[in-house]
This record gives C-alpha cells, sequence and structure tokens, in this order.
C-alpha cells in the first residue's frame, strides 16, 4: 500500500491553504513590505501545485508513516503533555508545570512501575528543577514566569 | 533512596518560594532589574552596563541587567508598562523612539503610551550629525545642500529606520535647507556605518554615538547649541545659519504607579552615581554625554520632544 | 611594534591563563545547551570583567566565544540538535555517526576541527586584518541578497531527490522569517495584530523546536537492544586515530576556514550562513559526495572548522573599523566600549601591547578548548547511554529552558512548540527540516538586502540595473548559477546512470 500520493497531494492542499490565508494578511503595507512575502507566496503556492501535480502522475513514491514504530497512544499523550506543559511553564507557573509534565511523561514510559523507580524519578526531576533555579536564575538572572505566586 | 527524598523535598519547596514576593523591609531588599529593550551590545547596552558596573558600593543591592529586544524597542516597552511596580523593575527608554512609536502606530494595534511610562531620570545625550566620507567631494555643508539643491532626490542618505530619531532629523533638515534627498533605511548603526564607508550612501544623518565610532567619517553639521565636546572639530548647523537642535536621549523609566520612596531612593543614587568622575569618563568613552536629570526634568525633555515630532509629522501629513 | 616581551608577560600570568580556561569552559557550556549561545554568554561574562584589565576583559570574552562555537557541535552530535544555530550543519553527518556507533569518533573530529579552524581565524586576524577590512566595506545590500540566493541553492544538494519539497520547506521558512515588525519601516506584518507574533518567530527558538521535539518524540519508540539512544563503544586509541584521519582530510579546513572567514568579515552574515555553504562546498569539491549525510568525518570538519573561522573573521571589522561581523562580535564590542578601549586603527597603534596580547591570547584560548574538550568528551559521551525514557523528557525540559533563556519571552516558547510539531510532520512526510531552518535563518538578511537595494537603486534611477551592477554581485550571481547548473547536471546523470543500470 502507498500512500505517498495521498499525503504529498494533502501537503500541497494545506500550504495552498496556508499561504491563502497569509495573502490575506498582506494589506494596507507599502510596496517595499509587501513585494518580497508576496513573491514567496506566490511560489510557495506553485511549488505546491507542482508537487501534488507531480504525486497525482506517478505511481510509486516511499511509503510514509506518522507514527513508524511509536505506540499511537503515546504518541499523542506524550504530545498532549508537552503542549500544555509549554503553555502552563510560560503563562501560569513554571516550577509546577515543568515538574508535573516531566513525572507525568516518565510515569507514562515507564515499563515496570515500582516504589524504587518513582523515586528515582522524583529525584531526577527535581535535580532537573534545582539546576534551572540555580544556574538560570540565580547565576544568570533569567527569572521564569510564575505568575500563580504573584 | 527515601532519606535523599527527605532532603531534597524541602530543597524544592524552597526554590518554589524563592518565586514568590520577598519581604520588602528596607529599600532594595532585592536586586533591581534593569530592562533593556534592544540585543546585548548595542548602545543601550553599554549605557546599562556601564550603570550597573557604577552602582556598586552606591545602590546597596546589585542591578541586574536583562534584555527583551524586538520590535525597535516595542516589545521591551509594552513589557514594562504591564511589569510590577513594586520598586525593583525598571526599564531604559530611548527618546524620541517612546514618544515616535505611539504616535505612528496604526489603528487597532495593541502597544504602550508614551503617558503610561513614568519617568525616573535621563541618563545621556547623543546629538545627531550630519556625516560624510572623509575622502567625500563635500568639504561643508553648504556645499551639500548647493548640490541637494541643484539634484534633488540625487543623494542617498543612510539613516536607521524610518519614522524614528534618524529620520525626523532628516526631515527637520529637509525642511530646514528646502532640499530633498533620497532616504535608504537601515535596520541599524552597524549597517549604516558600513554603508556610508563603503560609499553605498552618500551621508548618513544619524547619532554622534555612531559617529565617534567609526574610523574614516567627517562631520559636516551637528545639531546642538554649541561645539559638542566630543567632537569639537564638528561645526555646529547654528554657526551655518541654521537653528537646528535635535538629539536623542537615553533614560530609564518605569511602571506606572511606581512607589514614590522607591522613586525618590532611585533619583538620589542615580545622581550620585552619575556625578561620579570615572563614570562619566566612561560614557564618554563610548561616545555619549552623560546628562542627568530627575523625573520631573525628564518628563519635560520627553513632552518637548513629543510637541516637536508631532510638529514634524504633521508638516509632512504623517499624522493628522 | 609592540614589545613581545611584554606581551608574553602579561599573557602568562597563572591569574589570566586560569580566568581564560574558565571563560573558555563556559564557553563550551553555553554552546553546548540549546538557546544559549555565545552572544548571551559574552553579555553574561562582561559584568564580570568589569574589575580587570581590558587585556583580560577582552581575552575572558574572546575565550567564550571560541569555547561556544565548538561547544554548539555537542548537541548536535549526540541528541541531533544544534547547541547553536552555527552547528546546525554539524547534525547532517554528526548524529549519523554517533547513530552508528561513533559518537567518540564524531566528538573528536568535531574537536579537532573547532580548535583548527579557530587557530586558522586567529592567523587571519593576525596577519591579514587591515586588507580584508577594506573587502569588508566592498559588500553592500545588493550582495547580501545575493549571498542568501547562493545559499539558498544549497537545498539541491541537501534533499537530494525530493528537491520540490525542499523548496516548499525554505519558502515557508522565509515566509515565517517575514512574520512580526519589520525592522525598517516599522510596520507589522503577520502579526493578526496580536502583540505576541509583534517580534516575529526567532530562529534559534524555532530551531531547537524543529530539531530537538521531533527527536525527543522519536526516542518514544520502544528501546533498541543498547538501552540508550545509540549504540557507543568506547574504543582506545581513537584520538590518533581521528588526529591521522585527520590529517589525511586536511584540504577541507582549507575550504572551510576560507568560507568562514569571508563571510564572517561580512557584517550581518556570520556563521549561520557560512556554515551551510562551507558544507556545501565541501561536498561538492568532495570525491565521495553521495557518502554526505551518511556519518562522514567531513561533514563534520567543514562546519566546525567553518564556524570557528568566522570567529576570528569577525573580530576582523569589529577592531579595525568598530563595526561588528557577527552578534556575538557585537556584544564583544559592546564590552571593549566599557572598558575605554575605542576600536580602529589607533588601538593598533596605541593600544599595540593589548591587542597583540589579545591576539596571542586567542591562539593559547583554543589550544585549552583542545584540552578542555577531550577532557570533556568523556562526559558528554555518556548521555548516549541514559535511558530513553529519562533522555526525552530532558530533551524536552532544556528545550522550554533554552527557547525561554534568549529573551525570557513565552512567544518563543511557543515558537519552540510550534517548531518541534510541525518539524515532526515534516520529517515524517519527507520535507526534512534543514531547508525550513535555512529559510528561516536567511529569510531577514535576504529580505533586507533585498530592501535596502530597492532603495538604493530607486535613487540611482535604475532598480533592476542595480541588482545586476555592480562586480560583486556578478561574482555571486555567476556562482549561484553555476551551482544550480552543476547540481541539475548531477542529477540528469545519476537518472541517466540508474536509467543505464536498469536496461
Amino acid at each position: 500500500m502507498n500512500n505517498s500520493r495521498i499525503v504529498d497531494v494533502s501537503c500541497a492542499v494545506v500550504v495552498i491553504l496556508f499561504c491563502l490565508l497569509m495573502r490575506t494578511q498582506l494589506t494596507h503595507i507599502p510596496r517595499e513590505g509587501y513585494i518580497f512575502p508576496m513573491c514567496t507566496i506566490y511560489l510557495l503556492m506553485g511549488t505546491s501545485a507542482l508537487l501534488a501535480l507531480r504525486a497525482l502522475l506517478t505511481r510509486q513514491g516511499p511509503h510514509m508513516t506518522f507514527f513508524a514504530g511509536i505506540p499511537v497512544k503515546r504518541w499523542c499523550i506524550v504530545s498532549a503533555i508537552f503542549v500544555v506543559q509549554c503553555l502552563g511553564a510560560m503563562y501560569l507557573s513554571f516550577k509546577i508545570f515543568m515538574g508535573l509534565g516531566m513525572l507525568t511523561i516518565i510515569f507514562l514510559l515507564e515499563k515496570k512501575h515500582s516504589l524504587k523507580n518513582t523515586v528515582c524519578n522524583v529525584l531526577y526531576v527535581a535535580f532537573f528543577l534545582v539546576f534551572f533555579q540555580l544556574f538560570f536564575t540565580d547565576i544568570m538572572h533569567i527569572y521564569f514566569p510564575e505568575n500563580l505566586f504573584y | 533512596m527515601k532519606k535523599l527524598s527527605f532532603i531534597i523535598a524541602p530543597f524544592m519547596a524552597l526554590s518554589l518560594c524563592m518565586g514568590a514576593t520577598a519581604q520588602a523591609a528596607d529599600y532594595p531588599s532585592k536586586p533591581i532589574t534593569l530592562m533593556t529593550a534592544f540585543n546585548a551590545g548595542g548602545g543601550s547596552d553599554v549605557s546599562h552596563r556601564l550603570i550597573e558596573k557604577y552602582a556598586r558600593g552606591v545602590i546597596s543591592q546589585p542591578i541586574v541587567v536583562t534584555y527583551k529586544p524586538g520590535a525597535g524597542g516595542e516589545v521591551g516597552w509594552t513589557w514594562l508598562i504591564g511589569a510590577r511596580a513594586d520598586g525593583y523593575t525598571v526599564g531604559g527608554v530611548d527618546l524620541p523612539h517612546i514618544v515616535l512609536q505611539p504616535l505612528l502606530r496604526a489603528e487597532g494595534q495593541p502597544g504602550y503610551k508614551t503617558e503610561q511610562l513614568n519617568p525616573l531620570c535621563n541618563l545621556v545625550f547623543d546629538p545627531d550629525v550630519v556625516m560624510v566620507r572623509k575622502d567625500s567631494p563635500f568639504k561643508s555643508l553648504e556645499e551639500l545642500v548647493t548640490y541637494a539643491k541643484a539634484n534633488p532626490g540625487k543623494l542617498k542618505v543612510g539613516t536607521v529606520g524610518k519614522f524614528t530619531g534618524d529620520h525626523l532629523f532628516l526631515m527637520q533638515i529637509e525642511k530646514l535647507t528646502g532640499t530633498k534627498f533620497t532616504q535608504v533605511p537601515y535596520p541599524g548603526g552597524g549597517k549604516a556605518a558600513p554603508a556610508l564607508l563603503s560609499g553605498e550612501v552618500d551621508c548618513y544623518f544619524g547619532s554622534a554615538s555612531n559617529f565617534l565610532r567609526m574610523e574614516g567619517a567627517r562631520g559636516l553639521a551637528i545639531a546642538t547649541k554649541e561645539r559638542y565636546e566630543l567632537c569639537p572639530d564638528v561645526p555646529t548647523f547654528a554657526e551655518q545659519g541654521y537653528t537646528l537642535e535635535s538629539a536623542k536621549y537615553r533614560g530609564i523609566a518605569t511602571p506606572p504607579k511606581f512607589p514614590a520612596e522607591a522613586q525618590k531612593y532611585l533619583e538620589t543614587k542615580l545622581a550620585e552615581l552619575c556625578a561620579n568622575p570615572e563614570y562619566q569618563q566612561a560614557v564618554r568613552g563610548a561616545g555619549l554625554t552623560p546628562y542627568y536629570t530627575n523625573g520631573k526634568e525628564f518628563g519635560e525633555i520627553i513632552k518637548r520632544e513629543k510637541e516637536k515630532a508631532v510638529n514634524v509629522l504633521k508638516t509632512y501629513g504623517f499624522i493628522k | 611594534m609592540f614589545d613581545i616581551s611584554v606581551v608574553l608577560s602579561n599573557l602568562f600570568e597563572p591569574m589570566t591563563l586560569l580566568l581564560m580556561a574558565l571563560s573558555a569552559c563556559f564557553g563550551i557550556i553555553m554552546g553546548a545547551i540549546p538557546g544559549l549561545s555565545g552572544t548571551l554568554g559574552i553579555a553574561l561574562l562582561m559584568p564580570f570583567t568589569f574589575g580587570l584589565e581590558p587585556g583580560v576583559a577582552l581575552l575572558m570574552l574572546g575565550s567564550v566565544y571560541c569555547g561556544s562555537e565548538y561547544g554548539g557541535s555537542i548537541p548536535s552530535i549526540l541528541i541531533n540538535t544544534p547547541g547553536t544555530a552555527a552547528a546546525l550543519c554539524t547534525t547532517f553527518d554528526g548524529h549519523p555517526m554517533a547513530q552508528n556507533g561513533h559518537a567518540q569518533k564524531a566528538l573528536l573530529t568535531a574537536l579537532i576541527s573547532s580548535v583548527f579552524g579557530g587557530l586558522f581565524g586567529v592567523c587571519a586576524l593576525i596577519f591579514l586584518s587591515i586588507p580584508l577590512a577594506h573587502v569588508a566595506m566592498s559588500f553592500g545590500a545588493p550582495e547580501q541578497f545575493w549571498l542568501c540566493v547562493f545559499a539558498l541553492t544549497i537545498i539541491a544538494s541537501l534533499s537530494s531527490g525530493q528537491v520540490l519539497k525542499g523548496i516548499i520547506g525554505a519558502l515557508l521558512g522565509l515566509l515565517f522569517a517575514c512574520v512580526g515588525m519589520d525592522p525598517i519601516t516599522g510596520i507589522p506584518r503577520f502579526t493578526f495584530n496580536t502583540m505576541e507574533l509583534m517580534n516575529g518567530i526567532n530562529v534559534v527558538p524555532a530551531l531547537i523546536g524543529l530539531f530537538a521535539i521531533p527527536q525527543a518524540l522519536m526516542l518514544l519508540k520502544p528501546a533498541g537492544e543498547h538501552g540508550g539512544m545509540a549504540p557507543y563503544r568506547p574504543a582506545p586509541g581513537v584520538f590518533w586515530q581521528t588526529v591521522k584521519e585527520f590529517f589525511h582530510r586536511i584540504w577541507v579546513v582549507g575550504v572551510a576556514g576560507v568560507v568562514g572567514l569571508i563571510i564572517g568579515i561580512m557584517p550581518g552574515a556570520g556563521g549561520n550562513i557560512a556554515t551551510f555553504i562551507a558544507y556545501n562546498e565541501a561536498k561538492r569539491f568532495s570525491r565521495k559526495p553521495e557518502k554526505f549525510g551518511t556519518g562522514i568525518m567531513e561533514g563534520i570538519m567543514a562546519p566546525e572548522v567553518c564556524n570557528n573561522a568566522v570567529v576570528g573573521g569577525a573580530q576582523i571589522p569589529m577592531l579595525t573599523l568598530g563595526i561588528p561581523g557577527s552578534a556575538p562580535a557585537a556584544v564583544m564590542l559592546g564590552a571593549l566600549m566599557t572598558h575605554g578601549l575605542k576600536p580602529g586603527f589607533a588601538l593598533f597603534t596605541e593600544q599595540s601591547d593589548v591587542v597583540f596580547t589579545y591576539f596571542i591570547g586567542l591562539f593559547l584560548a583554543n589550544i585549552m578548548i583542545l584540552i578542555l574538550g577531550l577532557v570533556l568528551i568523556r562526559i558528554f559521551v555518556r548521555v548516549l547511554q541514559i535511558p530513553q525514557n529519562f533522555l526525552v523528557v530532558a530533551i524536552i525540559a532544556m528545550s522550554v529552558v533554552g527557547a525561554y533563556s534568549i529573551s525570557t519571552s513565552a512567544m518563543d516558547v511557543i515558537s519552540m512548540c510550534a517548531g518541534g510539531l510541525i518539524g515532526y510532520i515534516l520529517i515524517r512526510y519527507k520535507f526534512g527540516v534543514a531547508p525550513m531552518a535555512l529559510g528561516l535563518i536567511l529569510g531577514g538578511m535576504m529580505e533586507e538586502g533585498f530592501k535596502l537595494s530597492l532603495h538604493l537603486g530607486a535613487a540611482e534611477g535604475n532598480v533592476v540595473m542595480f541588482f545586476f551592477s555592480r562586480p560583486q554581485s556578478l561574482v555571486l550571481i555567476a556562482l549561484t548559477v553555476l551551482s544550480l547548473v552543476y547540481s541539475i547536471w548531477k542529477e540528469i546523470s545519476a537518472a541517466r546512470k540508474a536509467g543505464q543500470a536498469a536496461a
């Protein structure tokens, strides 16, 4: 089963739609700020069209899978936690979300859950949090957002 | 293993608490953050590093320089007005940027307003200069103006940005002398300077600090009342028959509703810092003139610059 | 001119040497953490140099710069994530070599290449400062534009076989680079009226996302027999073997060093773009170009020699004309001025002691990096043995923190996050992340060169002719055309050979 045609065509369609969206943003801009992105957008639409055309015309192509051996559930959950971790760390509380996010991911990835493993995980996460506090905040004066505490 | 986690846990809790607000016993009780709205290594950074250096021994807590670059300063200054007004966060501001940016911002766009920045003090003064290459055929402002009048639009002038202090300087010159130049805007002094030296542009209307950094440029006119001490062989506009005073100022501002106690403390201490002759020498070495004024006077300077900017922009029709 | 005995006595003071070694170490660590870079390292170290002599301060900052350009290669090789944007090309061959079980050899190659590149740069700084400074001045806006166009032709060789997808990736990168407030006119584009997008999409956080996150996600695969990320076989004697093989390929040092030097002296263009060109040229001149990307030494040597040669090159216009050739050089210039040293030809005549102490000190700094590197490699290479689960979490955490640290902006972390997901899709669907990374890096420079040339051309009278009129531009255009023709010819002859073999 060869899905490269489907993948290529759908990618091309997504890119073209994206270009059209960006195109709508190019209003009220003087000519000099307008030419470069406009050319880029048109070239993008052109090459995507070519890609779709090539995909439709050829028979074979490399087989492409999205998950390639990674368990689907694992991928989805880890990605979701990653996104929540980023957003929470930036807008709510850095330490809480980073700590919880890291612990959850490690916990989920473990093959066998035992007390020893859990304690190791907590120590590992604690080490990172302490490292961030010492190296980044105390030495380099890079303050992480802690909006929940203010 | 369990014992170790008992040791680590309170450590973790402690670091969590470090994020919370400190108990303000006596001001200042923790380091003061000085935000730079531009990238490390730029003119603002140098000024702030000098403040940091000479604040030791004057201010009881260290000054910490942080960076919030982007959008020509907009990102940093918009952040500043939203920062906590607890007396420990201040930011470096540049005139006329903080006046021009809100004036020229399009409708519906978020951003800070000049009035939202509470002026703390002014630090340095950087006048504008008309520069050409050393081997350029123009030896005086008159020659430049004569040529420009005879060939409108032919001379290429480099400026830092469009609708910035340099551009305002160019507009005022065009109005005064009745000439027309072609503006070539560069994203920074680091790009405009090599452009002048390599001949890509015929002249550069910009800051004296950039002029003093360059090797191989000649100043034709400087927009100060009297000759500038850091380049005394550049004649002023006044000497050559035109009244033009234009300069950039760099100071410190705070978020609105800054505690009065902190304001008074910082104003006094910074006045002391700026009176230090070593600091003044270092500032001059960086090509700037130390010029301390306290918050109220800085506010007056900002108001004056805003009126001037509004006048020039209205004449050119950029704002109504 | 200068007194060699004064210079040497200044240099060989134990305190100075210790500070230099610590700074180099700090630089290596800053380079090795994705998101932190030499620029930030120099800015952070500056306050610590305030109480010291200008010469010592300069040496410390220079050591940080050299160290960071080496440090960037470490995560590139171990976890396929560039530690600095200039180490991006090191991922092309560095990580495959590590995956083949030769991580130590890869790290050693990067180390030796970095040191050689650094020495090359310092020699140029000592002997060729003045003539090269004049060359630096002759590059203008049209050349900046054409250089970027030339760099884009590399896509053809980066994505062999899927050139169309590579072009799409690069164009998307260029488009993303246009988001945000235009640095010249101040007009926001593609910001959808939000403050967050006003600053645009910063390159380094996006790069971290594009490279690190897909790597972390791919580590979710149940582990192989070796437990860690890649097999690691400690091989005694690998150092001398690497040195021998390095000298067999010494021509790469010449090619990459020259590229790094020339692009380093151009104001604004630094290691980011130079390493791509160096990699491509090494591939072009090599006898086995098809091996590039599979994990060969030349593929690591070229970018690493190049980015360390840029260190020397970028400081030439910085010291002679006060115009920095790269972002870290700009910070160093700021530090110079804080210490009261004014750049320019006067620096070479009046303060020649300081300057020449600095040059010779940089030589020493590179040697120190060699020694430090040899010690640190033994530690770094253990990263490969960390169990995959821990590594996933570590990569994600360091990516968030690294992206945030650059300008303490939440938007950077969001760019990183989005970049991660987009990067995963690009890799899975065979678009490759390198073309998009290249587009992001080049977008700003290219558009700036284009816009400035439009302005200058308008003043000259004829805009179109201006792009093609200067001799330096014509040289770059010729190189671009040759590069394209060469790639197309190679594709055709490869297809013909495949056709003949099939027939």
